[in-house]
């Protein structure tokens, strides 16, 4: 046992770069392996990249014909950024139109996460005698991490955009160094704001953070003029971004949600109704102020993005965002990343302040709306994790070694736990994750689309409705050129038909009203469970119903 | 001069012994005042709970047995069939001799009970660190959301939690004088006599904060002391363990266990027959793997913030839901005081951290989480911590005079905003906002039955608001002898009278003319005419009393 933990200690302090090459080749696994078939099916965001960027890598522009450099893609509706979608064009170009393909970037992504997490805990704990060990620490956990592993096998612009915040960080520690340190920082915070929009309040936290980390009372002033440099120019970088004619229409969509902010009615409801049972006396006025219940709303919200069983146990309940039987991160790491705390805050003051501040604002976007708790939104805090369970770790192997033989013993023990907990969540990943989660990966879609696409050389009509955004799967699975997309004239940027074939619930109507040959394709409740064919998902779930339609008398 | 040296730290010490005791005098002072003020009315009226508790204390003064008949119960009473243990019954006995049947006498022994373990965290606080410490801890104790709110109601696991802190407090105190281990053994013993949790709380809290403090040396050199304790300790757990399977004891414990939840099999069953009960399905997805991961929810769900600090429990008998288990700020307290605790690693300081480790046990292993009251036992302890933070805020800022005193104002506003935004709306809200869940009416119902309509035979009331027949008794007049001899006799729903004198209890609503009835207003007919009604304070009428002509 003894010569295990050392064997582990001398490989950790000797051979750094082959053991991050092992975590990268172990990351890279987990993250790659079987990506185009789990999660099932493509989401509509996923499925909606992959439409857009399919056009972009064969015309240069978006499927409504717009320019593929424009700030703000309309997409379906949603209003994207552009970043995640022309990396994944030229994933496209490079695998092919299929899910590997559309997921792809934000694998690379989680890949990359695990390097700039490693680089960044050198950079922040550069103090330390062990940072190296902190930091293949700090790798191994974000390789491992369940919100790591999720969020990298789908194809969400949050993750992306959090990997490209990171390296804004790791640019901005070495910014002291160049002037082109603070363009690359500034380069990667832009970067970041424009594949996933929450970011944008996070960059400028980070980086006032960062700086102050190396500030010191001779370096001050150069470090201040590069920081004002730094974020002038991400700021000069986002005016594409706030001055597309999509901007306003954007801010629209994502503030329709219901969140704290706007909940008007039930704060000042909540305040009034507790004032008028005071007869609105002043210490009700003070006491039942609706921005109390505004702040308390909020406090709520930070809670449960900040519970422990969110965080270790069951994880976000949105089986895209999580499986349900893990947490964000694997159980047995809970007294890792105590400790990790305890250690920044007895050793690294000014350090753990900034990751505090980080891990605040990183909840605020997840904090604001109501649907908590929410592993996506929160998803800039995941650099953070993997920075304090890599000081924690160090810290455990630190004791371990000091105690000798039964320090080695449970430094191999505590491994082994890891290990098996992650073997569990691979295990339920692989195994019962795909069948648990099929309907919210829209499983079937895909085979509805390419029934479509298998009966569009018949020559009859053909409708699809089910999901009302269906154009979308077939124009990604019957390979639909982008060319013939942008001539399509769109509706609300959706296309009613492609080819042959009519989207939603009108369209059905009108087939089967219609009097000639073809198709109509749909839920059995909107084809009155008069179904001819089903069509099964690849869970093995029965998802729409086909009816033939004949024109009346013929057989 | 010498003799000045000798003398000065003497009469300094004393000065601040004084003090000590001054300050700690009005802590207790102000605790009792946040107790007892209003104590028989805020909370509006008994829960059925405490009205079983009320009468059988009553019953056992009158005639030394329980309503049901059972001479003096030691380890619980049957009650509703819930089998409480019997200490607390025990305790309002001699208040219902000095003031009656009331709802002061049934919930004094739990606000003195709060008021003496101010007393206790005061002391533990001096005894582990210094006296402002303690004095700190004692005053957040006192006005925290958490303690006021059970001290107030006859819940019995606010007595635990008294006997709980006096238990570790005597540990602290056998430091100086082993003989306090014998008395430390005998509380933690009784504590298991009046809550369940404590069953599994005192054991493990008193091993384990005898261990830390004592230390194996002391042990050894008190061995016969030690063993002494032990056997107390045993004496007490003994008729615990004999009766392991006996009603009295497993009926609670079954019903509530969280071993009885049988979704947790259910989904097990479905996960593996998805995976067509492969090896590995069997083991990922075995029972006791989810019940694992259940029982580690549930212990973490006690430490959440939203529980601790922002909404407390759901159930609003147990909070106000407008309050945390303690005021919102403590979050940065307690937190700072987990830290300096661990900062200062001195092993007594383990004391606190298994104190709340521990408390957690009883929720993890029931349905129902998180509970208030099954964690109170943490109460003592998180009212430490918050105390060490705050001490060692202030002391961490006194360096620079800005920033200290721009602090001290800062904790000085929330503390004292909080506090009377939670008193103004405890005592002014609460009470309106619960009233449905007190059983508000059921006083005003038999108190005019009994007065105005004392020439009726039969009255039939309806179980809608839960559990009547208690009531009946306690604001009642049927002689206590005459309810234990029916006992055997007459119909009950779980240990609950069917019948009580005059008064039948059912879920139907007769169709008898003449019948005096009293029911909700939706369920009186259009043609029967109202004698009487009973609104709850916000005006929404609850009991109508009516008869068919």
């Amino acid at each position: 046992m003894e010569c295990v933990g050392t064997t582990m200690n001398t490989a950790l302090i000797r051979h750094p770069k082959h053991i991050l090459f092992g975590i990268i080749c172990l990351a890279t696994l987990l993250r790659v392996g079987l990506l185009g078939k789990i999660p099932v099916g493509l989401y509509i965001d996923e499925v909606a990249i992959g439409v857009d960027a399919v056009s972009v890598s064969q015309t240069g522009r978006d499927m409504h014909g717009n320019s593929a450099l424009q700030a703000i893609y309309p997409s379906y509706g949603d209003y994207k950024l552009p970043v995640y979608i022309l990396l994944s064009a030229v994933s496209v170009k490079m695998f092919g139109t299929n899910e590997f393909a559309v997921r792809f970037p934000s694998a690379v992504a989680g890949v990359g996460t695990v390097v700039a997490v490693y680089i960044l805990a050198k950079d922040f704990f550069q103090r330390s005698k062990q940072k190296e060990r902190i930091a293949l620490c700090a790798a191994a956990f974000i390789a491992i991490m369940p919100w790591s592993i999720l969020f990298s096998r789908s194809g969400f612009e949050g993750h992306v955009g959090q990997f490209f915040l990171l390296l804004s960080a790791v640019a901005a520690f070495r910014s002291h160094k160049s002037i082109w340190w603070c363009i690359i920082t500034a380069l990667f915070g832009a970067m970041a704001v424009y594949t996933y929009y929450s970011v944008r309040f996070v960059f400028p936290v980070v980086l006032v953070g960062v700086m102050s980390i190396q500030m010191t009372s001779l370096q001050w002033k150069a470090l201040v003029g590069k920081f004002l440099l730094s974020i002038m120019l991400w700021m000069v970088l986002l005016i594409p971004m706030v001055r597309s004619p999509l901007y306003e229409a954007s801010q629209r969509f994502r503030l329709s949600a219901r969140s704290v902010l706007q909940d008007y009615d039930k704060q000042v409801g909540r305040a009034n109704e507790l004032r008028s049972e005071d007869q609105f006396s002043l210490a009700s006025r003070v006491f039942h102020h609706r921005y109390l219940y505004l702040v308390k709303d909020l406090a709520r919200n930070y809670a449960a993005n900040m519970s422990l069983p969110f965080l270790f146990l069951t994880g976000d309940p949105n089986l895209r965002h999580g499986t349900g039987k893990v947490g964000l991160m694997l159980f047995p790491t809970l007294p890792i990343f105590l400790i990790g705390m305890y250690v920044i805050a007895r050793r690294y003051k000014k350090e753990g302040f900034v990751l505090l501040m980080w891990y605040m604002v990183s909840l605020l976007p997840a904090s604001v709306p109501y649907e908590i708790p929410h592993a996506l939104r929160s998803l800039n805090a995941l650099g953070v994790f993997g920075l304090v369970l890599g000081i924690g770790a160090d810290a455990c192997i630190h004791w371990c070694l000091s105690k000798k033989r039964m320090g080695y013993v449970l430094l191999v023990a505590g491994f082994c736990i890891i290990i098996v907990s992650l073997g569990m969540f691979m295990a339920d990943y692989l195994l019962s994750y795909p069948s648990r989660s099929a309907m919210v990966w829209f499983d079937g879609n895909k085979q509805a689309a390419s029934f479509l696409a298998s009966k569009r050389g018949e020559g009859v009509s053909l409708a699809a409705s089910g999901d009302e955004k269906m154009f979308l799967w077939y124009a990604f699975y019957a390979g639909i050129s982008g060319k013939e997309l942008q001539t399509i004239q769109s509706i609300s940027y959706r296309k009613p038909y492609i080819g042959s074939v009519k989207f939603g619930t009108n369209a059905l109507n009108d087939a089967l009203r219609a009097n000639e040959n073809g198709y109509a394709l749909g839920t059995s409740m909107e084809l009155y469970d008069d179904v001819s064919e089903s069509i099964y998902g690849a869970s093995g779930i029965p998802v729409y119903g086909v009816k033939r339609i004949s024109p009346k008398g013929a057989k | 001069m010498k003799r000045l040296r000798t003398k000065q730290p003497v009469v300094s010490e004393q000065r601040i012994d004084r003090k000590y005791w001054f300050i700690l005098l009005c802590i207790i002072v102000l605790a009792a005042g946040l107790r007892l003020f209003r104590l028989g009315n805020v909370p509006l009226s008994l829960y059925w709970e405490e009205a079983a508790i009320g009468y059988d204390a009553y019953s056992i003064a009158q005639t030394g047995k329980d309503y049901h008949g059972n001479p003096y119960p030691l380890l619980a009473f049957p009650s509703f069939g819930d089998y409480k243990p019997s200490l607390y019954f025990y305790t309002v006995v001699p208040f219902t001799w000095l003031l009656g049947r009331s709802e002061v006498a049934v919930r004094l022994p739990s606000a003195l009970a709060g008021i003496m373990t101010v007393f206790a965290v005061a002391e533990i606080g001096r005894l582990l660190w210094r006296g402002k410490y303690g004095l700190i801890a004692a005053l957040l104790l006192a006005i925290q959301p958490w303690s006021i709110q059970v001290s107030r109601v006859g819940f019995e696991t606010n007595l635990a939690t008294m006997l709980l802190s006096f238990g570790v407090l005597c540990v602290l105190y056998s430091k100086t004088k082993m003989r306090w281990l014998l008395v430390s053994t005998a509380l933690f013993g009784l504590s298991m006599y009046a809550y369940h949790s404590a069953r599994i709380v005192a054991p493990l809290l008193g091993l384990v904060t005898v261990l830390v403090v004592l230390g194996p040396q002391t042990i050894r050199k008190n061995i016969l002391l030690c063993v002494s304790s032990l056997f107390i300790g045993l004496l007490f757990l003994a008729p615990i363990l004999v009766n392991l399977k006996n009603p009295v004891i497993s009926m609670r414990a079954a019903e509530t266990s969280i071993f009885s939840d049988p979704s947790v099999v259910e989904e097990s069953n479905v996960l593996r027959e998805q995976q067509s009960f492969s090896p590995i399905s069997r083991v990922l997805y075995h029972r006791y793997t989810l019940f694992g991961q259940k029982i580690l929810k549930q212990y973490l769900d006690n430490f959440s913030f939203s529980f601790l600090f922002v909404d407390g429990d759901e159930n609003i008998r147990h909070g106000t839901q407008e309050f945390g288990l303690l005021y919102h700020w403590e979050a940065v307290t307690v937190l700072v005081g987990v830290y300096s605790l661990i900062k200062k690693k001195k092993k007594e300081f383990w004391v606190i951290v298994a104190w709340t480790m521990i408390a957690g046990i009883p929720v993890a292993l029931t349905t129902l989480s998180p509970h208030t009251l099954r964690f109170l036992s943490a109460a003592p302890a998180f009212a430490l911590l918050s105390g060490l933070g705050l001490i060692e805020i202030v002391e961490y800022i006194r360096g620079n005079k800005i920033v200290s005193n721009l602090t001290l104002l800062g904790v000085i506003l929330s503390f004292t905003f909080s506090f009377a935004a939670y008193l103004h709306y405890y005592f002014r809200h609460y009470p309106i906002a619960s009233s449905v869940d007190w059983q508000y009416g059921y006083k005003q119902l038999v108190t005019t039955l009994e007065t105005d309509y004392k020439n009726r035979d039969r009255i039939y009331v309806t179980r809608e608001q839960g559990r009547p027949s208690i009531y009946f008794l306690f604001y009642g007049s049927e002689d206590v002898n005459a309810v234990q001899d029916q006992d055997k006799t007459i119909a009950k729903d779980q240990q609950e009278l069917l019948r009580v004198g005059r008064y039948m209890f059912g879920d139907f609503i007769p169709t008898e003319k003449g019948l005096l009835v009293a029911s909700s207003p939706a369920k009186k007919p259009d043609a029967a005419v109202e004698r009487f009604s009973v609104s709850l304070p916000d005006g929404k009428q609850i009991w109508s009393v009516w008869e068919r002509l």
